[in-house]
């Protein structure tokens, strides 16, 4: 690595009315390299990065400090020529691509306003710049998509333009503000691909801010903590990853690859749901969204089932179906021996209490104007002092908290929270959705640990539903994978992390960013990408929903619907083709008939 | 273009809804324009003889039909009271609160616009205090007083304008103007408070949008974040902008009756004393037309602005 770095910053410190967020930072940015900002929230990362372009939030502001860009101090120019840095020698990429853009505006002219802004080019020339860049991001048909509006572009487009934007007039430096976070994962990893291909080829270097360690061990060189405005000492990431230098990165990494406890063994399943349907028919067009489609589940006492999939694969319906908060359109749920989607109002509501569910965001699902003790209270028979303070002890709150309303806790208190009334009636089953999502990675960790612990202690059986792989992968026995409403693959954790078989699974979890070093995507050819984008779930393809984008799709997918088989290792699998490679057998055998 | 199609077919719908209530609204009254006309002391056989005349002892729903075919064809008909042609008494008076109605808005629009940007750009500064009292102020004062001390300020004190009345275009241009502007003030300056106030908090969100923290983080330049800035705050404007212009003909009537102008106030308010259902009905017919004309032309200015609303 050179020894003159790229960019330089000394003693740079934001404050916002008398508190400093950014305290006397130091850091350098070799060039060319992806260097990594992690740190919980509020660490002042975000502010660090506005900061670099001599910007802040009101009502920051910059206390001093020099930021020196190739020799050159930022902060100590005019303003109107640190205008003309910002774009051409430092760049900003910020999360939310779509709330970036300007909406009124067609994004060919937001590039090219860029353009304009910082090369000798005409309206016409900077349009034609925008749509090269737009190619060379792999958008088909650039030059109509230069046209549209932000509101017309996929997600992940959205981003490409803000790629183009940043990128445009070659600065030197990208600083990228969690540029990633509430995507989907295949999405995410995407976009992670091409920032950093685009950085390469324009040999510029990526400071990249992000909570997410599993993206720093994938695509960053080195790796430096934020922690209360300061930072800490960039590292390798090898270094960091072997011995995280923190109280806080330990804690992250604390369950790295763990294996959750096992549940014990049991002969009879505590549900068995078959053929559970969900349809929604759409006001106005009339047309049928099928949300579930036959999905076979069977959870046994004490287990978790993780249900993974990306946005709009239905598995938030299937939780919800569970306890009947949506009425399923067909199937059956036998849970205890009963059918829980013939059960009548009455019986349904006994039934409710050995059926639990957590919500994603806690506080949304707390009553603000009750304490925390009411909130137990009310999930309980009757209102016993004694049964709320066990409760609260249980999820590991202090006793306290019984007098405190949902808004004086944390996201995560409020979690446990929600937790702990989730408990109170000792359910046999609690329906997780999505609980870690709404939280900051630290306090994800505390969730992750109490579930597991509350599952040993209570046998409670837990349908976990989420789209974060490394949570899953922390506390499932067995994973589903849900596309477009089917589950298409099913497994133990082990079978669906290890070496899943179904190519959409083998594309979402090639695009899963563990947090460890060791095979690092920025360093392998994506694999088992997919083609295209997800087909509209009003309008499916008549044979396999998968058959329009996967690699190895057949003739005969695109005509004949998958069936999900069964096989002899325990996976069950809604792919033919791939079932009949699993036994070593040829595929008009499977197809014929001979696995049932 | 088929959506607008669509919502020109709503408003003639609502148009016809509004004529349908009047219409029931005035029957309900039970005293009938011939007491007005032939006075306390006309016998029930002259008041029948004055209803027959004028179709007034047929049902309403013959009466509704016979008032609306009419109108269909461009004929608002005779007036109950007077027997003038109402057609004749609209095209006299409406062109006069029409021009009240279009200066003021101009006049709303030349201050609040500026007004509004600039106590946006500069806020909390000593523009936008001043721009926030004058809106303050603005939308606390009636119309009607408004009016009557921009009288003793302008025509009695400074002598600059007349104090009322109004002056026809054949006079010459200059006194026709001149005798518009305290009415057209007196009109505006509440439209001014209500259109500066939108225009400084549309421009304020959209200054603290993510995209314009991006567009300045991306270098461009003071002149194009305006350009974006300003056309993202257009849409909730025009929205105001049309509806202030529609409530200005309400007010119109109460100004015209301040500096005496010979608009459709003085017709309207005659009507109504004078239980006149058919001068009144068009009158109301033709400002709710405009109100919704209004509304329509802001639609389509929305959705020349907004390509989400085009789809």
């Amino acid at each position: 690595m050179p020894a003159e770095p790229l960019l330089s910053v000394r003693g740079l410190s934001v404050g916002f009315h008398g508190a400093i967020a950014v305290d006397a930072v130091d850091l350098d940015v070799m060039p060319g390299e992806i260097l990594g900002l992690t740190g919980d929230s509020g660490a002042g990362k975000s502010t660090l990065g506005l900061a670099l372009l001599g910007l802040t939030r009101p009502p920051g502001k910059l206390l001093g400090g020099h930021v020196t860009l190739e020799g050159e101090d930022l902060l100590a120019l005019p303003e109107d020529e640190l205008r003309k840095r910002r774009g051409s020698r430092i760049g900003l990429i910020v999360q939310n691509p779509r709330g970036a853009l300007s909406p009124l505006h067609t994004v060919g002219g937001q590039i090219g306003g860029v353009l304009r802004a910082h090369l000798p080019l005409g309206r016409k020339g900077a349009w034609q710049r925008a749509v090269e860049l737009l190619r060379g991001l792999g958008l088909n048909d650039p030059a109509r998509r230069a046209e549209a509006y932000p509101h017309e572009i996929s997600g992940g487009m959205a981003q490409r333009v803000l790629i183009a934007m940043a990128l445009g007039a070659g600065p030197r430096l990208l600083v990228a503000d969690e540029p990633t976070s509430g995507l989907d994962v295949t999405i995410q990893a995407q976009f992670l691909d091409e920032l950093a291909r685009a950085a390469r080829a324009a040999q510029s270097a990526v400071l990249l801010m992000t909570q997410d360690l599993g993206i720093i061990a994938n695509y960053c060189d080195r790796v430096a903590v934020m922690q209360q405005g300061r930072v800490l000492a960039p590292m390798s990431v090898r270094d960091f990853f072997a011995a995280p230098p923190d109280e806080y990165s330990r804690t992250l990494l604390s369950l790295r690859r763990e294996a959750p406890p096992a549940p014990p063994a049991q002969e009879t399943p505590l549900l068995v749901a078959k053929d559970l349907s969900k349809r929604f028919t759409l006001r106005g067009s009339g047309k049928v969204l099928q949300a579930v489609d036959r999905v076979e589940l069977t959870l046994h006492r004490g287990e978790t089932l993780g249900l993974v999939g990306e946005s709009g694969s239905g598995k938030t319906t299937v939780g919800r179906c569970l306890l009947r908060l949506v009425e399923p359109s067909g199937g059956s749920i036998e849970f205890e021996g009963q059918d829980l989607v013939t059960l009548k109002p009455a019986e349904l509501r006994r039934l409710r209490k050995r059926v639990q569910i957590v919500f994603q965001d806690p506080f949304d699902a707390l009553d603000p104007r009750w304490t925390a003790a009411e909130i137990l209270g009310e999930a309980l028979e009757k209102r016993d002092p004694a049964r709320i303070a066990e409760l609260l002890a249980l999820v590991d709150l202090p006793a306290t908290t019984a007098a405190q309303h949902p808004r004086s806790l944390s996201a995560g208190a409020q979690q446990r929270l929600s937790i702990a009334r989730a408990i109170a009636a000792e359910p046999m089953l609690i329906v997780l959705d999505e609980p870690t999502s709404a939280l900051t990675p630290l306090a994800r960790v505390g969730i992750v640990r109490l579930l597991r612990r509350l599952q040993e202690k209570l046998g409670t059986a837990y349908l976990f539903i989420s789209h974060d792989l490394n949570t899953v992968e922390q506390l499932s026995h067995r994973v589903a994978v849900m596309y477009l409403g089917q589950i298409v693959e099913q497994g133990s954790r082990v079978q669906i992390f290890e070496a899943p078989r179904h190519p959409y699974a083998r594309a979402l979890l090639a695009a899963h960013l563990a947090p460890d070093p060791a095979r690092r995507r920025i360093d392998r050819a994506p694999e088992a990408a997919l083609a295209g984008e997800i087909p509209s779930p009003v309008d499916l393809p008549r044979g396999c929903y998968l058959a329009g984008r996967c690699p190895q799709a057949q003739e005969a997918c695109r005509t004949t619907p998958q069936r999900l088989i069964a096989l002899p290792d325990g996976r069950a699998l809604r792919c033919a083709p791939e079932a009949a490679r699993a036994m070593n057998t040829e595929p008009t055998l499977i197809a014929g008939g001979v696995l049932t | 273009m088929a959506a607008l199609l669509a919502r020109l077919f709503g408003s003639l719908g609502v148009l016809v809804a509004v004529s349908l209530v009047l219409f029931a609204l005035i029957h309900a009254n039970p005293v009938s324009p011939a007491r007005v006309v032939l006075g306390n002391d006309a016998s029930e056989e002259d008041i029948a003889e004055f209803n027959a005349e004028r179709g007034l002892d047929r049902p309403v729903a013959a009466q509704y039909l016979a008032w609306a075919g009419a109108a269909l064809r461009g004929e608002f008909g005779r007036s109950l009271v007077d027997d003038t042609a109402i057609t004749r008494t609209i095209a006299q008076t409406m062109p006069v609160t029409l021009e009240l109605v279009l200066w003021a808005f101009l006049v709303a629009l030349a201050v609040a616009l500026p007004l509004g940007i600039v106590s946006a750009l500069y806020e909390d500064r000593w523009v936008d205090h001043l721009a926030r009292a004058l809106a303050t102020i603005g939308v606390s004062i009636p119309g009607f007083w408004l009016g009557l001390m921009l009288i003793a300020w302008g025509a009695v004190g400074l002598g600059w304008f007349p104090a009322g009345g109004y002056v026809s275009w054949e006079m010459g241009a200059w006194p026709h103007l001149r005798a518009m502007v305290l009415p057209a003030l007196a009109l505006g300056l509440y439209y001014v408070a209500i259109i500066s106030r939108m225009t400084r908090s549309a421009m304020g969100d959209v200054m603290l949008a993510e995209h314009v923290r991006v567009s300045r983080a991306m270098g461009l330049g003071r002149g194009r974040l305006m350009v974006y800035t300003l056309r993202n705050a257009l849409p909730p404007v025009i929205t105001v902008a049309a509806m202030s212009f529609g409530y200005m003909f309400g007010w119109a009537l109460i100004v015209e009756q301040v500096f005496t102008l010979p608009g459709m106030s003085r017709a309207l308010l005659n009507a109504i004393f004078r239980r006149d259902y058919i001068m009144i009905l068009d009158i109301v017919l033709i400002i709710t037309a405009i109100f919704l004309l209004a509304n329509l032309i802001a639609d389509a200015l929305h959705r020349l602005v907004d390509p989400r609303v085009a789809r």
